[in-house]
């Protein structure tokens, strides 16, 4: 089944290796197979990955883009190790996102990300 | 890696404080800081913490999801030996084909043409029987059929290999009459195109293996980690204490910040295009 998706005039949405940018009208596009999607609005630059779980999420957008994903574990797993380290309480969130990584299912993996992060940030504003 | 056995032992630890020292930093500074955190010393019990037996429920589910990898990735590279072996008859056919069109044209003995065309039947006989023959779970991927496997449980788990038909009719190759150099040419170019069509799938499965090694990879590391929480326990004793360990990851990454970036060139490159 195809993903629908609507984009605003001026959005950017990355598919596959290739950046397409929508004209000045709303555009809603079908789009059918396995290439990596990701919408502007889930983008996360890695000068804006300034903490820890914003890193998770920078290398799961990384490995999903990444023709050898495989490139990225060892940095992706050195960080877990101190995230799980400073605050075990990510752990469930962390099953989370591996799991969907394990199916291969990257995207959703990052929606998994962002609740890390909104995890985190809760704990830094209880710091 | 060798498969982990989950044991009762690995919950007997002591679950005592190990605090980093970026966590007593932390706690340092708040202390200079002064600041009332009596509201925010909730115990962490009350958060969404994961217990040791938890953990490792979750580990053995990971474990399965490792399992089910590693059986595609099996059939897979049985699968891809079993081209290969099509691939080396596809080969000598080619080969036979190239032999015939020279004994036509007198470069070697005529009188090998029965024999050499008794050869080239015989290898597309053994292709079929490879074609036919090389099934699993009742699906024959080499004939076509699409391999489904249950990577994990609810929707979008199942991770399909499609198939190909390998076998002569389907590749266009029939036992021929040689009857001149030119159907010996027109047989040779047949085995080239099936060659090239046998070989797009190879590397088709090969990508697939490639998955599966990514995955099983990616379930090694994560079960390491998740059975060394287990084994090194961390328990902060509150919400703040989490907090402030993370302030102090957060400052550490900061200073260690080197010009190496995370990413990979690709991926740079195509994230500066946002």
């Amino acid at each position: 089944m195809a993903l629908v998706i609507d984009l605003k005039p001026g959005e950017k949405i990355l598919i596959g290796t290739a950046v397409i940018t929508n004209d000045k009208q709303r555009t809603r596009i079908h789009i059918a197979g396995e290439a990596p999607i990701l919408r502007e609005k889930d983008v996360l630059q890695e000068e804006e990955a300034d903490t820890p779980c914003k890193k998770i999420y920078f290398l799961i957008q990384c490995m999903y883009l990444a023709r050898n994903p495989r490139e990225y574990h060892a940095k992706y797993f050195a960080i877990v190790k101190d995230i799980l380290q400073a605050a075990p309480s990510t752990s469930p969130i962390f099953v989370k996102i591996n799991e969907q990584i394990i199916k291969g299912h990257y995207y959703k993996a990052l929606k998994e990300g962002q609740s890390l992060i909104e995890f985190e940030d809760n704990l830094l504003k209880n710091s | 890696m060798d498969k982990l056995t989950l044991t009762s032992s690995m919950l007997n630890k002591p679950q005592v404080a190990k605090p980093t020292s970026e966590t007593a930093n932390a706690r340092k500074s708040n202390d200079v800081n002064g600041a009332d955190k009596a509201s925010q010393s909730r115990p962490i019990k009350d958060e969404v913490s994961l217990s040791s037996t938890n953990i490792l429920e979750k580990v053995s589910g990971i474990q399965s999801l490792l399992e089910n990898v590693e059986n595609i990735s099996r059939t897979l590279n049985m699968s891809i030996e079993s081209v290969d072996t099509v691939l080396n008859k596809l080969e000598e056919a080619g080969g036979t084909a190239v032999q015939i069109k020279k004994a036509f044209s007198g470069e070697v003995q005529q009188d090998n043409v029965a024999a050499l065309e008794e050869r080239f039947a015989a290898l597309l006989n053994d292709i079929d029987n490879l074609a036919q023959n090389t099934g699993f779970a009742g699906e024959n991927l080499l004939n076509g059929d699409n391999l489904v496997f249950e990577v994990g449980s609810g929707a979008g788990s199942k991770y399909v290999v499609e198939g190909f038909k390998l076998s002569s009719d389907a590749l266009n190759l029939r036992p021929e009459q040689f009857s001149s150099a030119s159907v010996a040419d027109s047989a040779y170019a047949s085995v080239t195109q099936a060659v090239d069509e046998v070989r797009v799938f190879r590397a088709q499965l090969v990508g697939d293996v490639n998955e599966m090694n990514t995955r099983k990879a990616f379930s090694e590391s994560t079960i390491e980690v998740l059975i060394s929480s287990i084994q090194n326990p961390v328990e902060q004793e509150s919400v703040s204490d989490e907090g402030a360990a993370l302030l102090a990851l957060q400052t550490k990454q900061m200073l260690q910040n080197s010009e190496a970036s995370l990413a990979g060139e690709g991926q740079k490159s195509l994230l500066d295009q946002f």
